[in-house]
């Protein structure tokens, strides 16, 4: 129990030390989630030291004294305190007269006064969360962006890769040196310069580079298949003419001989795809003194050569399964009507038609897995001669009358176009007596078809009509 | 008597004879009037403001009883007057008849109405007309009366003790606010209970209650009224007065949610002099010199229960005046202790 004016002052100074810690506290939270923002900031940006950042803890002391000013600012008037004794103390306002006037007789029933506890609720919680903010800042793990920017970036791989592509192009001749040797130096520097700060440059360069690449293997596998094209176009041209003792005419293989040199002679002027020797034997067998066997063996040598190249290329990766296969296949020749129109295309007509042994699809195929079909084209030599046979007319019963009226052409099959000779006897021979035999040499077969039997017909000329 | 309150708070000495005064009529109320302790401390502590007091009531319950019991035993002059839908102004203030004088001549005299007495029982007063209940206006706010242009003092001091029947309200004129807020206490007399009516029935004779003997003299009166203004009124109390008073309107910041739903009109400033001339004699009967908290709670509810205008919502509610000035208590802090957020007193130690 004290005196009343001590007890005012007691309980005033009481309520500014609550009031401080509630205010400081306030603070340190605030401060607390400031601090922990900055830190992250500061370690994430500039990679300072934890140690440093340490010395934001010197914040809390003039949050302290700010607090403690405020504290005492917000301390209840005199009067006020008097009041609050009064009521607790039931004065009946003698403690509150106390503070204004002389009590005099009465002051002695005022006595000791207690003075009131005064708590504060602090944000313990608040303030813990904040602790554990700014110890979350200091210790999770922050990589630096500067730190980032140190670090190369990493690229070796990308660079070996296009390192292997550019000297296998330089070696195949697709490349000049000194292109080569710059595209070199340019990835050299790139992988020393790269870094994590620009990435995007980095990346860039080496999608540039890699375009190069790419498109300089799309203009070989090109070549490639043109090349292959016209070294089996040779092949074929050559075999023909060697395989053929002037059976298509004097003029005719003149001519295709004189165009098979100019296409072999093309032939050998990429000198991007085919080795320097196997273009130069290619360019001397394609001279005036045309030997057509040194040629074969030239132009098979060449096709081996342009072969063993793509291999290569699709084994470093600069042209791919499929364009491997077409180029290939271009190699083969394969179908000798697709050979003949590609000699028709380069205005080579003579070899095409000479392919063609002397009239369009007369020239027959050359058989194999990989050399495409063994049939050709029939040909039509030495007619068969009427002498010797015994024709027997045969008249028609009407349901065959009736049923060739009902009949509708389904098709047509090769046979010989010349029509029969006028008055010759049209005899029918064979095991089936309703056969009847067309007029010419080759003998059209016709039998009266049911119509049960036209769907099958039909289907089979279409068949035939379709491209294989 | 003068209205400042005395730069001196008087010392026990000086404060013991006059308490003993008003002991002395509250023991003799006691006795003419059973089981009414509470009830005759404040009708004294209204008399002892000086204020007109109100007194509803059931009939039986012994206003009158009591009205007359306090003048015999102040020893003033009393007078009652029923109110009557039929009474005039002039029936109450008085009036000017022709009269002959000893010399032959006619002339006007003022014949004073029962209003120039020193307590005025105006019994039911509802039942009035409002033109008869206005003509008391006057009288009880200025305490002098105005005919024909004359004004004429009543006698000091002066209390309109008015009673109305809270029960059959037909043909009644309810009071005016204005006339109302001239009221100092609005105070509702309940039934006594069983054991208050035991005795009346055992010692009284057809409830008469014994004459009471006359207890205080003019002066011992004045005496106390002298001390009324010596009674100090501390400033964190009166500022709580201004607090509770402004507190009953509803656009006030202290405001509670009830007077904000129900109250319609808050209480005028009349209501905190009322409060605080009512806390003094309240401390007086008390035998304090200064006036303190509890006796501002004490005299809160007689002193603002006629002065708030309830809404609609508060007779659909059935919520009274007095359950209104309760949450206004329970709300409003008294001390004004403004403690910063999150600090707060929890012990008085």
């Amino acid at each position: 129990m004290q005196e009343l004016d001590t007890s005012v002052r007691r309980f005033r100074r009481r309520v500014a030390l609550v009031s401080a810690l509630a205010f400081w506290i306030r603070g340190l939270v605030l401060m607390g989630f400031l601090w922990g923002t900055a830190v992250l900031a500061l370690r994430a940006g500039t990679g300072v030291r934890r140690e440093v950042l340490l010395w934001g803890l010197a914040g809390a002391l003039p949050i302290a004294v700010a607090a403690l000013i405020l504290g005492l600012r917000r301390r209840p008037s005199e009067g006020s305190v008097l009041a609050l004794l009064d009521r607790h103390h039931r004065g009946g306002g003698l403690m509150m007269a106390a503070g204004e006037l002389e009590l005099g007789g009465w002051r002695g029933l005022i006595g000791e006064v207690a003075v009131p506890q005064v708590a504060g609720s602090y944000r313990w919680g608040s303030l813990a969360a904040a602790a554990a903010f700014v110890a979350g800042a200091f210790l999770v793990p922050v990589t630096p962006a500067g730190l980032a920017a140190e670090r190369p970036l990493e690229i070796g791989e990308e660079i070996a890769r296009l390192t292997e592509r550019i000297e296998l192009l330089e070696q195949e001749g697709l490349l000049g040196e000194d292109q080569a040797e710059r595209f070199d130096d340019e990835l050299q520097s790139l992988q020393d310069e790269a870094s994590g700060e620009d990435p995007a440059a980095t990346w860039e360069a080496l999608d540039h580079l890699q375009e190069i690449t790419d498109r300089a293997a799309a203009e070989v596998a090109e070549a490639a298949l043109a090349e292959g094209a016209r070294l089996a176009a040779a092949e074929a041209v050559a075999e023909a003419l060697r395989g053929d003792a002037g059976g298509a005419g004097e003029g005719l293989a003149s001519e295709a001989m004189a165009e098979l040199s100019a296409l072999t002679a093309r032939a050998a002027a990429d000198s991007r795809l085919l080795e320097v020797a196997v273009a130069a034997e290619l360019g001397a067998s394609a001279g005036e003194s045309l030997d057509l066997g040194e040629l074969l063996d030239a132009l098979r040598r060449g096709q081996d050569d342009l072969g063993d190249k793509l291999d290569r290329l699709y084994a470093g990766g600069l042209i791919d399964l499929e364009t491997l296969l077409a180029a290939k296949k271009s190699l083969e020749g394969g179908d000798l009507e697709k050979l003949a129109d590609f000699l028709d295309e380069n205005g080579l007509e003579a070899a095409g038609d000479y392919c063609r042994g002397g009239r369009p699809g007369s020239r027959p195929g050359r058989g194999g897995v990989s050399r495409g079909r063994a049939d050709a084209a029939m040909t039509w030599k030495d007619p068969s001669s009427p002498e010797g046979a015994k024709w027997r007319a045969q008249v028609l019963d009407p349901s065959s009358l009736a049923a060739l009226h009902q009949s509708h052409l389904l098709g047509l099959t090769a046979a010989d176009p010349s029509a029969p000779e006028p008055g010759a006897p049209a005899a029918g021979a064979g095991i089936d007596p309703g056969a009847t035999s067309g007029g010419g040499a080759g003998g059209a077969y016709t039998h009266t078809l049911l119509p049960r039997h036209r769907g099958a017909v039909q289907r089979y000329f279409d068949r035939q009509e379709s491209p294989r | 008597m003068s209205s400042e309150t005395s730069p001196e708070i008087p010392q026990p000495d000086d404060l013991a004879p006059v308490v003993e005064l008003a002991s002395r009529v509250l023991e003799a109320l006691d006795r003419v009037l059973l089981g009414r302790e509470a009830f005759h401390r404040l009708v004294m502590t209204g008399i002892l403001s000086r204020g007109h007091i109100l007194l509803e009531g059931v009939p039986g319950v012994g206003k009158t009883a009591l009205i007359k019991a306090l003048g015999q035993i102040l020893g003033l002059e009393f007078n009652r007057v029923q109110f009557t839908p039929d009474l005039m102004p002039g029936d109450i203030l008085g009036s000017h008849i022709l009269q002959q004088t000893a010399e032959g001549r006619r002339e006007m005299s003022f014949q004073p109405g029962p209003v120039f007495t020193q307590i005025l029982l105006a019994d039911e007063i509802n039942r009035a007309s409002p033109k008869t209940q206005s003509a008391l206006l006057e009288a009880m706010q200025e305490r002098s009366v105005t005919l024909l242009g004359t004004t004429r003092a009543l006698p000091e001091p002066f209390f309109v003790l008015a009673s109305q029947n809270p029960i059959e309200l037909e043909g009644t004129y309810p009071l005016p606010e204005a006339q109302l807020d001239r009221f100092l206490f609005k105070l509702v007399v309940d039934d006594p209970g069983a054991d208050v009516l035991e005795e009346i029935i055992a010692t009284r004779r057809r409830g008469e209650a014994p004459p009471p003997a006359k207890t205080l003299s003019a002066a011992e009166l004045g005496e106390l009224f002298q001390m009324m203004d010596r009674i100090y009124l501390p400033q964190a109390v009166a500022r709580y007065i201004a607090r509770l008073v402004a507190a009953t309107r509803p656009a006030a910041d202290e405001a509670p949610e009830l007077v904000r739903e129900v109250v319609s009109y808050g209480a005028s400033p009349r209501a905190a002099i009322a409060m605080a001339e009512a806390g003094r004699a309240h401390a007086l009967l008390a035998g304090r010199p200064t006036v303190g908290f509890d006796d501002v709670r004490a005299v809160a509810l007689p002193a603002l229960r006629h002065r708030l205008i309830l809404g609609y919502k508060a007779r659909f509610d059935g919520i009274d005046a007095a359950a209104v000035v309760s949450a206004l208590l329970d709300s409003v802090d008294e001390t004004g202790l403004d403690l910063p957020a999150g600090v707060e007193v929890v012990s008085g130690g």
